[in-house]
């Protein structure tokens, strides 16, 4: 799946690179917007247009109905009736573009997730390393030690939860850059990268590293799994969450994406002809 | 991966509650409390509105400078005799080129020379009488109950009023023990009189006053041309002045009543240590329906919102991690954490009070051992006013940082119970000195007109504490402890000559530089238990049956039989018939009796020492000016070098003895007379003021920007 994924997280660097040192903001809105196009075009391809609008000219004609003849409570509650009828056709009908939908947002949302979630360390800040073992391997019985590059410090002995399965340790970033965290293991090391900005641009931030084939693996493609045979599950990384603030509130990226490219889809469907 | 905690919902609740919010939210704009009174005397009030003449006046004398810039630092508890003897010994370069090219002299402090007393003479010019703030603790007259003399926070009342109809204060959300009130509380700064940034504002200077004392909650600019961050009397999520947690597996004797802090007994089981943190009561749930349904009160602590948090403890190495809320903090032994976010939950999903902590692993074994620091008021999300406008806090964190927000933030009482050691209490003023500093860096950096007011507490509270270990016959002095920390209050001294280069490179010509201290320091050898004194004298009786060493804010005193009483560190109160709640004193009589009692407190000698005690016995009637003299206490006793009033007349106590030794680690102090303590004056011009005092900064600092003196101001310019 690796390489799949790779790929996916090439192209959306060579989309996003130019929106690297504008305001996140600029870039997020870009793609949510092309997004809702995409998906605009998507649900115009796989859904039942025709089907769709006439669903759609019926509720109207119920809700007429139902203003209509307010006074006429037998066929108010037929109209009531009618309405939700309707709504439940229109899901049907809305049902199969949605999964032909689903792959691609949520490979969208994953690429902007290790985009926009953290951001990275700055000089001085401190963060938690933390490494999740295999089932059954014990950490206060295993020998692993974290060797920090040049420009990081590792800045606590290490802190192994045997209840957790896990072992942690706290870090320093000092210096500026792409670091490589070595994780020295009994099957060897294994590599975690470790982002320390100049400043907090918009980059690709890996805040977990997962076993291959594994739903985190999935979810966090910023730099290559942990090898299946290794004893590690997962390493993780404390970023500070990035905030994106709209008018002094701070707004989530997840909402800010959903409302940008949902918005895009319902303004241009007009242009497109697209019943939605 | 990261645990996860839920707090319990009952169930249907945020519908309920939504829907309680809509309807409080309609009912809500109707509603009021009565405003709170103000305080002020009728010439506060007639001085604020003289205000409106002071941009007059500027325009008739010329009009102000619009380039000219004022840049105060205060430093508190810098102390004159010290700093001398350092810039004689090369240490202090910048102070020394400062006093050289400008002025130094020694600054009288205030009478008593107690910081909120002090700071409140700098910021209106005035004495006691004319600001109201007379010690740290005031009594109530009626009950003889002290209280915090620079705040107060005032409970939301009982009665609100809806479209002007007086209901009862709270809207009840059915089926569930919330309660919302109608109309809050409210918190009211005690100090009096009118701060010179007030005249300054009017008169159309821009001002940044940064944690100036007696400042709690901050005077609210008019204009909105005055930022300022509340210092001294601000409090911390408690609304104390400051009470840690400490969770230990090895609890002492005593522990669990401590002043300024909690010790909670805890176990490492499966190494985790379960606990949690409380926080401020909650004042939305129905506790009158809770006792009723449980048929048991609900205790003071059981009111207070917690926040569970377990610790994982490594198997041998001294490390564990924290999981507290959303954030995983891991703490080595000996290292203090970086500022952590915190949520008190008052209402599930709707009202939760935001707060900032500190740990600090001590010990992870044998014994686990967590200090928690205070929980600050998040100067981003504040609770309680602190700074004014609001946005000044969010403001401040995001250029510097999250930083300590309650005044006086070195943890004094974990260093006195034990909880620190030399060397913590060291780490631990050397964040909040650091974070000080950052502050000042950016405000600083933000400084291109008006006045800029810095204060630093970090020498104040250092002194207080540290005192001992510079001083081998300090009755607290222990070699072995304190030796290796001789150099820390002289080092502290070096680290301000090095702020002061700092600011000095980049002075220009337009800016004048006042750097100065509210008071100086003396050693506290000795406790002089005012109250015993005043037992023994026969001014303070007790009722029958009551032994003295088991009074407490003087209760178990005998009002109808009692002519005198101490409370407070310097004050001392005659019992008046009509003004004290159970007088005795006639009106007439009370001179009198003033005079004997200062006369014999003058007198008194320390049998161990042959010293006089007290210096000088002040009549508040003599030294004090302006509306609020009649509040003061009767006497103000100016204790001798080496002599303080014990902790326990501060707290209405009668202990055994009149006179003890100090050996706590509270070992330096400025509670003397004030002519032992004066502080320092530096300024970048010559000082033509034979012997200034901290109230003729007001009208130094109007006089720089060309405003004249006001007329509740008894100093005049120190460079005129």
């Amino acid at each position: 799946m690796w390489p799949i994924l790779r790929a996916i997280t090439k192209a959306f660097d060579a989309i996003l690179t130019p929106f690297a040192s504008l305001h996140p903001w600029v870039g997020l809105t870009v793609v949510s917007v092309v997004t809702g196009v995409v998906m605009l075009l998507i649900f115009g391809k796989t859904s039942n247009q025709k089907k769709i609008s006439e669903t759609k000219d019926k509720l109207k004609a119920y809700v007429m109905e139902m203003w209509i003849f307010r006074n006429d409570t037998l066929v108010m509650f037929s109209a009531i009736g009618s309405v939700l009828r309707s709504n439940v056709q229109y899901l049907r009908h809305s049902l199969r573009p949605l999964v032909f939908l689903f792959i691609p947002v949520l490979v969208i949302m994953v690429q902007l997730g290790i985009r926009y979630a953290d951001e990275p360390l700055m000089p001085g800040d401190r963060a938690v390393v933390s490494v999740k073992l295999k089932e059954g391997t014990v950490p206060s019985q295993t020998d692993l030690t974290l060797v920090a590059p040049k420009g990081v410090r590792v800045a606590s002995p290490a802190l192994r939860i045997d209840s957790k399965g896990e072992v942690n340790w706290e870090i320093v970033a000092e210096q500026p850059g792409h670091h490589q965290l070595v994780l020295e293991t009994p099957c060897g090391p294994v590599h975690k990268s470790l982002d320390v900005g100049p400043e907090r641009k918009l980059g690709k931030v890996g805040a977990v590293k997962a076993r291959a084939n594994s739903w985190n693996a999935f979810l966090y493609p910023a730099e290559p799994p942990v090898p299946s045979s290794s004893i590690i599950e997962w390493i993780k990384v404390t970023y500070p969450h990035r905030e994106l603030k709209l008018l002094g509130l701070t707004v989530h990226w997840l909402l800010a994406f959903f409302v940008i490219s949902v918005a895009a889809g319902f303004a241009l469907k007009g242009v497109f002809g697209i019943e939605v | 991966m990261r645990q996860t905690r839920r707090h319990s919902i009952i169930l249907g609740l945020p519908v309920l509650l939504a829907l309680s919010a809509f309807v409080a939210a309609l009912v809500l704009p109707g509603c009021t409390a009565e405003a709170p009174e103000s305080g002020l005397a009728e010439e506060d009030r007639a001085a604020l509105a003289s205000l409106g003449y002071v941009a007059n006046e500027l325009r008739e004398s010329g009009g102000r400078d619009a380039e000219k810039k004022v840049l105060v630092l205060g430093i508190d508890g810098m102390d004159w005799l010290i700093t001398t003897r350092l810039m004689d010994e090369g240490k202090l370069p910048h102070f020394k080129a400062l006093a050289d090219a400008g002025g130094f002299s020694p600054l009288l402090s205030s009478i008593p020379p107690q910081s909120p007393v002090a700071w409140a003479n700098f910021i209106t010019g005035a004495d006691p009488g004319g600001h109201g703030i007379f010690d740290f603790v005031h009594r109530d007259r009626d009950t003889y109950l002290p209280y915090l003399s620079t705040s107060q926070v005032e409970n939301a009342p009982e009665k609100a009023r809806v479209l002007g109809i007086p209901v009862r204060n709270e809207f009840a959300v059915p089926f569930t023990d919330y309660i919302f009130p109608l109309a809050g509380g409210a918190t009211l700064n005690l100090r009096k009189g009118i701060a010179f940034w007030q005249v300054l504002e009017a008169a159309g200077v821009p001002c940044t006053v940064f944690k100036i004392p007696s400042n709690f909650p901050p005077v609210p600019s008019e204009k909105g041309t005055t930022k300022s961050m509340s210092g001294m009397g601000t409090p911390d999520i408690l609304g104390t002045y400051g009470t840690f947690s400490f969770y230990t597996t090895d609890p002492w004797p005593g522990s669990d009543d401590l002043s300024g802090g909690y010790v909670y007994p805890v176990r490492v089981e499966d190494g985790v240590v379960h606990a949690t943190l409380l926080g401020p009561p909650n004042d939305f749930k129905d506790y009158e329906k809770i006792e009723e349904r449980q048929g048991a009160p609900v205790s003071y602590d059981e009111r207070k919102v917690g926040i569970d948090f377990a610790v994982y403890v490594d198997p041998s190495n001294p490390v564990a991690r924290l999981d507290i809320g959303d954030a995983e903090v891991v703490l080595t032994e000996g290292e203090f954490s970086e500022w952590v976010e915190v949520e008190f939950v008052m209402v599930p999903n709707l009202i939760t009070v935001s707060g900032l902590a500190r740990f600090y692993l001590k010990s992870a074994h044998p014994e686990f051992e967590l200090y928690i620091t205070p929980v600050q008021i998040n100067p981003v999300n504040q609770v309680l006013p602190i700074t004014d406008p609001p946005e000044y806090g969010a403001e401040l964190v995001d250029a510097v940082g999250y930083f300590y927000t309650q005044n006086m933030p070195e943890d004094t009482k974990a260093l006195e119970h034990g909880v620190f050691d030399n060397e913590i209490f060291v780490k631990q003023s050397t964040i909040v000195f650091d974070e000080r500093l950052r502050c000042f860096e950016y405000e600083l950096s933000q400084f291109d007109e008006g006045l800029l007011y810095f204060y630093f507490g970090s020498l104040d509270q250092s002194t207080h504490m540290m005192w001992r270990c510079m001083d081998v016959g300090h009755p607290a002095y222990n070699a072995e402890e304190d030796a290796e920390f001789s150099d820390f209050l002289e080092n502290l001294y070096v680290k301000f000559d090095g702020v002061l280069g700092e600011v000095m490179r980049d002075l220009d010509e337009n800016t004048t530089l006042i750097v100065l201290s509210d008071h100086g320091f003396a050693p506290y050898y000795r406790h002089f238990h005012l109250n015993r004194w005043l037992y023994d004298e026969g001014y303070l009786v007790l009722k029958p049956g009551v032994r003295p060493e088991h009074v407490e804010w003087l209760l178990g005193v005998d009002w109808t039989r009692t002519t005198a009483y101490g409370l407070g560190i310097n004050a001392l109160y005659v019992n008046v018939a009509g003004r004290e709640g159970q007088g005795i004193v006639s009106r007439a009589d009370a001179p009198a009796l003033i005079d004997e009692i200062a006369e014999k407190l003058e007198a008194v000698r320390d049998p161990k020492t042959d010293q006089l005690v007290v210096v000088k016995a002040y009549k508040a009637s003599e030294f004090y000016h302006g509306p609020y003299q009649s509040t003061a206490p009767d006497i103000v006793v100016g204790y001798g070098w080496g002599y303080r009033g014990s902790f326990k007349t501060a707290g209405g106590e009668v202990p055994a003895e009149i006179i003890s030794d100090n050996v706590g680690k509270w070992s330096g102090d400025h509670c003397a007379d004030y002519h032992h303590v004066p502080g320092v004056l530096f300024t970048d011009k010559p000082i033509t003021h034979e012997s200034p005092s901290l109230y003729d900064m007001a009208p130094t600092i109007l006089s720089e920007f060309g405003i004249a003196k006001r007329s509740w101001m008894v100093g005049r310019s120190v460079f005129e």
